[in-house]
């Protein structure tokens, strides 16, 4: 019977244990862990852990963003169906602030980088410039002109070429006090002398009546072909030599003819309220060289020029080095 | 031999589900909020697991789950397992290591158990500072992450071995087979 009672003693102190122990000490380890998690600093080891456990986290979170990426989208919406009144009409206030917000900015960011752009054409080419902003164009639907924001107060005069980062948009052909009407090189009236880049083929960029422009008499022997980029030849000292007009679209050579038919496309398009260089003089290596005058009054632009290739019916003659067009260099 | 592979299986079938919420937990938690609650994988994953455990494993179980929410999330390191291991313990008490698997009961009972855990780190996070509103706290983001977890953790009852019952039943019959035995 005793041996009995001591068994049973021996055997109930084996019994499983309920798990107490193993909860208090859970509780405990846990206690201890917010205690030092509240007391320490960002340094301490507990910090450091989850640090380390974030660390080795990333991985997953990445993939995880890119699974979710859809349920995002779901969850928002439930969140939009279930939103008060009050909440949406606070959020769509607060939309249109920042829409109107964000419209600034864009533009003011617009206006810096046009304004970067400047700079650095004026720095590019040496530039004795004044800065003016585009505040109107043209008031009828057969001149192509726009209005600048500075005139004679500021030294601006009639024929002074002008241009923005793109390059040459035109030459003033009006000055008052306070304003000045610049002819866009698109304007039918407008001529200027200008070159192809790669071959330094020279010829006149005319404006047409569908708002495209040609390059005139360059003869046929020239190399020319689409993509090429046409520039100023500095001929008749208004543009300053190698500032962009446009690229080549077609470059047409009709059998037995002693020109090209050549269509370029405008590098520039003048906008409202966008910033201009007024070019107000120009250095001695901005204009061309003696060399490149006479090798442009070389060029056959007489009687044939208007009666083989000039489609357009002007008039212009003579050499290249003062165009003929009113408003044209 | 087999009883040790029998072990191993059903050690890893705790494992696996576990592991599996720790990724979701990272990965996809912070992607998802729903009404302004979360999903709680490692929570969903204790509660659903502890009914079946001995009370001592369910609340090493609940401080494992629980330390790793903490250290993966912005929660004080430390609360969450504190309350889950308590959760745990308790669920596990509760059942007598009885796994409930998808009934009304262990859905019943874990949706408690995660309730649980939910409103105490809500009120435990009122208490520190880290919430603002004790209303916002319990209602918002306690209660709906109750329901939401409660949600990820109905197929992780599903998931309980069907014959975990037995085993559990056949490893303290043992026990009191032989204490018949003995007398």
């Amino acid at each position: 019977m005793a041996r009995s009672t001591q068994r049973q003693t021996h055997l109930s102190n084996r019994r499983p244990s309920s798990g107490l122990r193993s909860l208090i000490a859970c509780c405990i380890i846990s206690v201890l862990l917010l205690t030092v998690y509240l007391r320490e600093g960002e340094g301490g080891p507990v910090h450091a852990a989850r640090s380390l456990a974030n660390t080795a986290a990333v991985p997953v979170r990445i993939v995880g963003s890119v699974v979710a990426t859809p349920f995002g989208a779901v969850g928002q919406a439930v969140e939009n169906l279930t939103a008060s009144q009050q909440t949406l009409s606070d959020l769509k206030s607060e939309n249109e602030r920042l829409t109107a917000e964000v419209a600034e900015l864009t533009e003011s960011k617009e206006a810096a980088q046009r304004l970067e752009d400047l700079v650095g054409l004026r720095s590019t080419y040496n530039l004795q410039s004044t800065a003016a902003r585009i505040i109107g164009a043209s008031s009828d639907a057969w001149t192509a002109t726009v209005t600048i924001d500075k005139g004679s107060a500021q030294g601006l005069a009639v024929g002074m070429a002008v241009c923005n980062s793109g390059g040459v948009i035109g030459q003033i052909i009006e000055v008052s006090a306070t304003s000045s009407t610049v002819r866009l090189i698109t304007d039918e009236q407008s001529g200027v002398s200008a070159m192809i880049q790669s071959s330094r083929a020279q010829g006149m960029l005319q404006g047409q009546a569908d708002g495209s422009l040609r390059l005139a008499y360059v003869t046929a022997d020239a190399e020319v072909k689409t993509g090429d980029i046409v520039i100023t030849s500095g001929l008749g000292g208004v543009f300053p030599k190698g500032l962009p007009l446009g690229v080549v679209t077609s470059a047409e050579r009709l059998p037995n003819a002693t020109y090209y038919t050549i269509t370029v496309r405008a590098s520039t398009t003048a906008e409202n309220n966008e910033e201009v260089l007024v070019i107000t003089s120009l250095t001695d290596d901005q204009t061309a060289t003696a060399d490149e005058v006479q090798s442009a009054n070389s060029t056959p632009t007489g009687s044939s020029a208007t009666s083989t290739t000039d489609t357009t019916g002007s008039s212009t003659t003579g050499s290249t080095d003062e165009t003929a067009s009113s408003g044209g260099e | 031999m087999p009883a040790m592979n029998e072990r191993t299986r059903s050690t890893a079938a705790r494992i696996a589900p576990v592991l599996i919420a720790f990724l979701l937990q990272v990965g996809i938690t912070p992607q998802i909020s729903l009404l302004g609650g979360r999903f709680n994988f490692l929570v969903a994953s204790a509660a659903a697991l502890a009914p079946g455990m001995q009370p001592g494993r369910a609340a090493a179980l609940g401080f494992g789950c629980g330390l790793a929410f903490d250290l993966t999330g912005s929660v004080p390191v430390g609360m969450t397992s504190l309350i889950l291991s308590i959760t745990c313990f308790a669920l596990a008490t509760s059942t007598q290591g009885m796994p409930l698997g998808l009934s009304a009961a262990g859905v019943r009972l874990t949706g408690l158990g995660i309730l649980a855990v939910e409103l105490a780190s809500g009120l435990g996070l009122f208490f520190m500072g880290v919430e603002g509103s004790l209303v916002q706290a319990l209602f918002v983001h306690g209660f709906v992450s109750a329901v939401l977890t409660t949600a990820a953790a109905v197929p992780l009852l599903r998931l309980t071995p069907a014959d975990t019952a037995s085993r559990g039943f056949s490893a303290r019959s043992r026990g009191g087979t032989r204490y018949k035995a003995l007398r």
